[in-house]
């Protein structure tokens, strides 16, 4: 079964590069844009954060760690599964799913992962290097257990990620158009790349416990600055389990109240 | 023991209707009415294995509503479906992986990548095997004379070399049962008269079970001995072409050509004047009084030559959905 999907699925990145192969040139225009994006942002926070010594306890190098580490997962949410949710929208919109539905595989998963953005890979290793740039400047921990818990930790953030992306667009099925959500999404998701704290401590109660922001970025990048608790490993991993589970409910729900165009 | 059976469906929509204009889209923007529409309206029917059956009726009578349910796409109201032992809507990957469902206005293909890239990506999705993958693949390729174009992107292609691709891509697995809907739609004629001969290969060479709508006549003719014909979501008619014309049909076609000419109410009282172009006139009859009518004709005229026929099918049909002339 495993295997099965594991195999599909490196069909999926196989025709996917043979896709973005086609377009040669629109592949080489995707990378010099986002390499650009990256330094262009780099320079800009480096002239505003060069004159602030510390925001919300965090220092200038941790802040450029935890940007870097928000780039690398938007980067990976983008390679993964971004463009297979709009193409869905899309695909909603002009009652194209029907071939999908009929197939013999896991039709969430399919739905996620058909389209796949190559040229997000410069994007995420852009970010790596910005994380990895703050984190070197700064107190970090490498120990085994910090690593292991930061795996798990970056495992379960990647999960909410998908989750709440899973839940927006299971409304698609009722509103057609989820533009609005989708930006929506994004804007919250955009929020992970400054610390919780940084928005005062009710915000930061809401999103750590409510929308649980806080698990996709600032959890993984604590736990290597040596400023985790305890309980943020099992927390987070239970609470994208919940997230992994409700989300699929609410999508196979939304998708019984979907009839496609026409009669 | 049936392959499909539909007993009693029925496939409700509930619409939503706008009024006209900006006043009426910011009233529907707060209360919207709702009307049901019938899409399919208690139909039964069953098919046993290998049969190739057309589906017709006028747009909107709900052929493509029961296809997908048949295929799983739609939640019937009520009713029952079972295909291949399987409940459509269940979806389970057992039923999926032994039909497949062609829509001529929905294609599957990857639009920027060639066929032969969707094929290999239904491959890994339907668990088909290396070996077998490039046998059935060979042997489709072959029947629909297709060799050239698998490396072309699709959007390169015609219409026609399109569609057979999707055939391509839809049959790699060896469906069991395969629900056609409009497949020849938007083809020129000689693509068209290809699709029907594959169909009709394809067909008698695996026995596969294949449901087909069109609203192309020729499509059915050629192709279908029998017909399941749908109109307002019911079934109007179920059997064999030619009982159609039997079943439906209440006049026939008596043709005439006559030595000396008449005029037009000299024929009054004999049937209806459907074509008056001396010498020949083509009138409609009741069917039970065709030979008395033959007969008054032949005694009252100098008649050269007299056909009786039955209405062409087109026209039967054509009558039928219109409401009009129905038995």
């Amino acid at each position: 079964m495993l295997k099965h999907y594991l195999r599909f699925y490196r069909t999926v990145v196989l025709v996917n590069v043979t896709r973005a192969m086609q377009y040669r040139l629109d592949f080489l225009v995707g990378i010099f844009a986002t390499v650009g994006w990256t330094v262009i942002t780099m320079v800009f926070l480096a002239a505003i954060f060069g004159k602030v010594p510390n925001i919300a306890g965090w220092t200038y190098f941790e802040l450029i760690a935890l940007l870097g580490f928000y780039r690398l997962i938007e980067g990976i949410g983008e390679f993964i599964f971004y463009r297979s949710f709009k193409k869905f929208s899309e695909d909603i919109r002009r009652g194209r799913l029907d071939m999908l539905l009929t197939k013999p595989v896991d039709f969430q998963f399919y739905v996620s992962i058909r389209f796949i953005t190559i040229d997000a890979i410069s994007s995420a290793l852009a970010g790596l290097a910005i994380f990895w740039y703050g984190l070197k400047h700064s107190a970090y921990v490498f120990t085994p257990a910090a690593l292991a818990a930061f795996g798990g930790l970056c495992l379960s953030g990647f999960l909410i990620h998908y989750s709440l992306w899973v839940f927006v667009h299971a409304f698609n099925f009722w509103l057609v158009k989820v533009n609005n959500l989708r930006n929506l999404i994004h804007g919250l998701v955009g929020t992970t790349r400054f610390p919780p704290e940084a928005y005062g401590r009710r915000a930061e109660v809401f999103m750590s416990f409510v929308i649980p922001l806080a698990l996709i970025a600032a959890f993984p990048v604590k736990t290597l600055l040596n400023r985790s608790e305890w309980w943020y490993l099992p927390f987070s991993l239970f609470i994208s389990l919940v997230f992994l589970i409700l989300s699929r409910k609410f999508f196979y729900f939304a998708l019984k109240s979907y009839s496609s165009e026409g009669g | 023991m049936p392959i499909i059976e539909v007993k009693n469906l029925k496939k409700h929509f509930n619409i939503y209707q706008k009024e006209p204009g900006v006043s009426g889209a910011l009233r529907a923007f707060f209360k919207r009415k709702y009307y049901a529409a019938k899409a399919v309206d208690n139909v039964s029917f069953k098919v046993n294995e290998g049969e190739l059956i057309g589906f017709i009726g006028p747009n909107g009578a709900g052929k493509t509503t029961t296809l997908k349910i048949l295929s799983g796409l739609l939640y019937p109201t009520s009713g029952e479906v079972s295909v291949l032992g399987f409940t459509p809507w269940e979806r389970k990957k057992e039923f999926q992986k032994q039909f497949s469902i062609v829509m001529g206005q929905k294609a599957q293909l990857w639009w920027d990548l060639p066929a032969y890239e969707t094929f290999i990506l239904n491959r890994e999705i339907y668990e088909v095997s290396a070996e077998r993958f490039k046998k059935v693949l060979t042997e489709l390729v072959a029947m629909l004379e297709v060799e050239d174009i698998l490396k072309v992107q699709v959007r390169k292609l015609s219409l026609g070399q399109r569609m057979k691709c999707e055939l391509i891509a839809a049959l790699l697995h060896s469906p069991k049962v395969l629900f056609l809907d409009e497949p020849t739609i938007g083809l020129d004629v000689v693509a068209q008269k290809k699709m029907r001969e594959f169909i009709k290969d394809y067909n008698q060479k695996y026995h596969a079970t294949i449901l087909l709508t069109s609203h192309y006549m020729e499509d059915v003719k050629r192709l279908c001995d029998r017909v399941i014909m749908i109109d307002h979501g019911r079934i109007a008619f179920d059997g064999q072409l030619s009982e159609i014309v039997e079943e439906i049909a209440d006049h026939k076609i008596l043709s005439v050509i006559f030595q000396d000419p008449i005029i037009k109410d000299q024929l009054g009282g004999l049937g209806e004047v459907i074509e008056f172009d001396l010498p020949r006139v083509v009138l409609k009859v009741p069917r039970r009084e065709v030979s008395l009518r033959a007969a008054q004709l032949l005694s009252q005229f100098n008649v050269e030559d007299l056909n009786i026929e039955e209405p062409p099918i087109e026209d039967i049909i054509r009558e039928l959905f219109t409401g009009r002339d129905v038995a």
